[in-house]
């Protein structure tokens, strides 16, 4: 004798209980209606999937081959810092390039320590800006550039 | 359930008719082995139409249909212990005076032994117990069945045993031994 046979009694004694009423034709109806869904989402994400790759793909055939950028030239840059003040000082201020102005070398240290900002516009723009005195005050250390007379040049660092 | 209005419309598909023929021949038998489980004869009927509800949808990718009871089964099942372990306001609330009014439950049954005996246990024991002893599987079939080990499935069986043994005491030896099964 099955030592679980009192189990197996137990699990006889199951009830048939009331009458089914689940009926094969409502849940194929929902079957249907859940099949239907599915295929229409997944006929959408095929879609949206393709259009995605289409457009990817557009961009980065249109961004390889269109024309290549015009090539621009080089902008004047620091090269007109140089060269601009070499040609007018000695032509615009013969006297105050003599060494008349060493005295005055601790003021114009001073007003160049105050204001720097103009002193590098008006480097850049190069002719034009010989109307107002300060900046003939601030142009005179340079010409003495390597002679012999570094504190025009140091005093503003 | 209620019969509603049928919303079928268009043309069905292939296999509808193999399928309705299954279901008169096993919606009795899965409702029984889910009414086991969850000891409510309504949560059965739904448990069922889940079940037979996903079987459908299956039922195109199954490859061997002489396994169907079995796969059937283990829907049952894993709804079941699905529904159990889903947190406690997402389930459905079975009330005294539902919406829909079915056909009244059977009266000369108002709360069999085997319900009671089966209440007290956990849900997974309970799935153990009524797969092995109700279903007639062997171990190796529950465990496949529940996705564990054999070991499990017989800890879990003499822990459920025990449980019932303990509980229905003295009722359980005068039980009729059932002949055939």
């Amino acid at each position: 004798m099955d030592p679980d046979d009192d189990i197996r009694a137990l699990f006889s004694q199951a009830p048939d209980g009331p009458p089914l009423e689940l009926d094969p034709d409502d849940v194929i109806a929902r079957g249907s209606v859940v099949r239907r869904r599915r295929k229409r989402w997944a006929v959408a994400g095929s879609s949206a999937a393709t259009v995605a790759v289409l457009v990817v793909a557009g961009l980065a055939v249109g961004h390889r081959g269109g024309p290549p950028p015009p090539v621009e030239p080089a902008g004047p840059g620091l090269a007109t810092v140089s060269s601009s003040p070499a040609p007018h000082p000695p032509n615009q201020r013969p006297s105050t390039a003599t060494p008349s102005d060493a005295p005055r070398s601790p003021a114009s240290q001073r007003g160049t320590s105050a204001v720097p900002p103009p002193r590098v516009s008006q480097s850049r723009t190069a002719g034009p800006p010989r109307e107002t005195p300060s900046t003939t005050t601030q142009r005179t250390p340079e010409p003495p550039r390597g002679k012999g007379n570094p504190t025009p040049t140091t005093a503003p660092g | 359930m209620v019969s509603r209005s049928r919303p079928r419309s268009g043309q069905g598909s292939p296999w509808d008719g193999e399928f309705a023929r299954y279901f008169g021949e096993r919606a009795h038998s899965l409702r029984a082995t889910a009414y086991l489980l969850c000891g409510d004869w309504h949560r059965a009927e739904d448990l069922t139409q889940s079940a037979l509800l996903k079987l459908y949808l299956a039922w195109p990718r199954l490859a061997r249909h002489d396994a169907l009871d079995a796969y059937a089964r283990k829907v049952v099942l894993r709804t079941f212990l699905a529904e159990n372990r889903r947190s406690r306001w997402k389930r459905e609330r079975l009330t005294d005076a539902p919406p829909e009014v079915a056909a009244p439950a059977a009266a000369d049954e108002p709360d069999p032994l085997i319900s009671r005996a089966l209440s007290v246990l956990a849900p997974r024991q309970r799935a153990v117990l009524v797969l092995r002893y109700f279903e007639d599987l062997s171990v190796e079939e529950t465990a496949e069945a529940l996705g564990c080990s054999t070991g499990t499935v017989k800890s879990q069986a003499a822990r459920g045993l025990a449980t019932l043994r303990t509980r229905l005491g003295p009722h359980l030896g005068a039980l009729p031994v059932p002949e055939g099964r």
